[in-house]
């Protein structure tokens, strides 16, 4: 993970309000911090647009695609 | 994950119930028909995955992960799930096969899809256009 000092802290500031230079800044750090290729995926539980949770782990047994995205 | 160039028609997410009718209007106007899911307001799991705005990992059936990139390669993602599932093949007929372990990390054209990039920011506002012209020049 990046270090402790450039992630937000908060809801608010990881919900920026404006996209800036700073906004683009240590991405490459990121990527090579961040979980790594052989580990282990981190386990969450997140919820479908139908209201009903969805856990990682429960796909076990099937090859999984993660792609993150957002509206803008 | 959080909105990266919020604006005046989807502003930067200040409930779950914003963030979900969010994700359920991406969907809607873009025909995304795989499974969606939607983090918390905090980002948890998109903070455990790295902040990264635009990556895409690949999970193994044990869970472990055989792929990241950061920036979606549609073909690229197609073709290592294809390998996968042939070096299964192999295996299940007794063929010894070799995994090889990459993690990418290139250069794209800035320019890269300017349609996608002109759809999303009359989608998001105005402001998001300026924010992104201020970072990165207009000609980008």
């Amino acid at each position: 993970m990046a270090s402790e000092a450039s992630l937000p802290t908060t809801a608010e500031e990881y919900n920026y309000s404006a996209f800036t230079r700073s906004t683009t800044q240590g991405m490459s750090t990121w990527f090579r911090n961040t979980v790594r290729v052989g580990e282990l995926a981190p386990d969450f539980t997140l919820t479908a647009l139908d209201g009903t949770p969805v856990r990682l782990s429960d796909l076990r047994g099937k090859y999984v695609v993660l792609e993150f995205g957002a509206i803008t | 994950m959080r909105e990266p160039h919020p604006g005046e028609h989807y502003g930067p997410h200040r409930s779950f119930a914003q963030k979900l009718q969010y994700a359920r209007d991406c969907c809607a106007q873009d025909g995304i028909r795989t499974r969606v899911v939607v983090d918390d307001l905090d980002g948890t799991m998109h903070r455990a995955y790295g902040l990264l705005p635009n990556m895409v990992y690949i999970l193994d059936r044990e869970g472990r992960v055989v792929y990241k990139a950061m920036w979606t390669d549609h073909t690229e993602v197609a073709a290592v799930l294809a390998n996968l599932l042939w070096a299964e093949e192999q295996q299940a007929q007794g063929i010894r096969v070799k995994p090889s372990y990459v993690e990418r990390y290139v250069y794209l054209p800035a320019t890269y899809d300017p349609a996608l990039r002109e759809r999303v920011f009359a989608r998001a506002g105005p402001q998001a256009r300026c924010d992104y012209e201020r970072v990165f020049g207009s000609a980008s």
